[in-house]
């Protein structure tokens, strides 16, 4: 080992040890790029599994799913899931425009969720009050989660498999602290059902 | 005569008691823009205990009993939403009172919280500055008298190797 390569391994060494002490206020100085920032939403079965979804419905019987909302948005979060359901004319959140659907509020969850965290809680309804006519039915009545909630919604029955078919499902807001309010976060999920006598 | 004055202050109190039991509801009775007034302060309460919270949060305090809080306020107010629109006025109130008395507090606890977490990162931040700096000067001090050293010895070796004039 020559002077020359000594000097040259020297200098490194100090190098990288000035380097590993700078590193604390380097990570203060230096702020971390910060990663996506997103939020999910998704409805699990009774079994919280992806599977079992109540789909043949029958009145006066409680049914039950789970909600999950999960934040990735690197700050605490103020949630508003919005409960909605639809007929097959319904119209559904858009979600490529992010448009969320017109349709009136059955019911909602407010979440409070930290970064990186996820809530999960639990979503049971039934329907109370189902009339049919001819190829018309019509859902009056609805409890969810212990809540009577009066609707009206009429569906006309399908002529591929005689059904009554609805979809209940969930829209994801988001409070927005500058507007003070709440804004679509562009995050729907739903499950199909069909109602019986 | 004095019975009879009894009976007739005892039936008095009676048919008093039966009005003021039929009536006395309907004079608290809530209605729909009293519930809205107080579902809507509720609403309030909450989201200034949230954006509290939310800057404790942001400056590193551990938040998760406020939480708990925050999201119980909110199953309250969520279910009296529902009592609204169903048209129990007096759930309705109930249910956002709940809301509004669960989240009082909070504010203030979020403020300790935050000062207590913005102390230690200032105590964090002190440290850190003074190990990195302490320790580079440190660094560079040894490194510069290690260097005379091995300067000095390389020196020292390279001499002792030169030829020398030898008497044969």
């Amino acid at each position: 080992l020559n002077f020359r390569n000594v000097k040259s391994v020297y200098t490194v060494c100090c190098i990288v040890l000035c380097l590993v002490l700078l590193a604390p206020a380097l990570d203060i100085i230096l702020p971390s790029p910060g990663s996506e920032k997103f939020s999910e939403l998704w409805i699990l079965g009774p079994g919280h599994k992806m599977e079992g979804y109540p789909y043949n419905i029958f009145p006066e019987t409680d049914y039950h799913v789970f909600l999950g909302v999960s934040n990735q948005m690197g700050s605490l979060e103020y949630y508003l899931v919005r409960v909605k359901l639809a007929n097959q004319s319904d119209s559904l959140p858009d979600k490529s425009a992010g448009i969320p659907s017109s349709l009136p509020t059955a019911y909602e969850y407010r979440l409070f969720v930290e970064n990186n965290a996820t809530l999960e809680t639990d979503f049971s309804f039934s329907f109370n009050d189902i009339s049919f006519e001819g190829n018309v039915g019509r859902i009056s009545a609805l409890t969810i989660n212990g809540k009577a909630i009066n609707v009206s919604k009429p569906v006309t029955r399908d002529a591929s498999d005689n059904g009554f078919h609805y979809t209940i499902f969930f829209e994801l807001w988001i409070y927005n602290s500058t507007i003070s309010n709440f804004q679509f976060h562009d995050r729907s999920v739903g499950f199909r059902i069909v109602v019986n006598r | 005569m004095g019975k009879m004055k009894k009976s007739w202050v005892i039936r008095v109190c009676v048919v008093a008691l039966i009005f003021s039991v039929n009536y006395l509801p309907l004079c608290f009775a809530v209605d729909a823009p009293q519930a809205s007034t107080v579902i809507s302060q509720a609403e309030q309460d909450l989201k200034d205990a949230y954006i509290n919270v939310s800057e404790a949060d942001s400056a590193g305090a551990d938040v998760s009993l406020l939480l708990e809080r925050l999201n119980r306020a909110g199953a309250f107010l969520s279910n009296a939403d529902s009592s609204f629109k169903a048209g129990s006025y007096e759930d309705a109130v109930t249910l956002a009172t709940e809301c509004s008395d669960t989240v009082r507090g909070v504010s203030d606890e979020a403020e300790t919280l935050k000062s207590y977490a913005q102390r230690i990162n200032s105590n964090t931040i002190f440290w850190a500055f003074f190990v990195s700096v302490v320790g580079l000067i440190l660094v560079i001090v040894l490194s510069l008298l290690g260097w005379g050293y091995l300067k000095r010895r390389y020196s020292k070796d390279f001499l002792n190797k030169q030829p020398k004039v030898v008497d044969v």
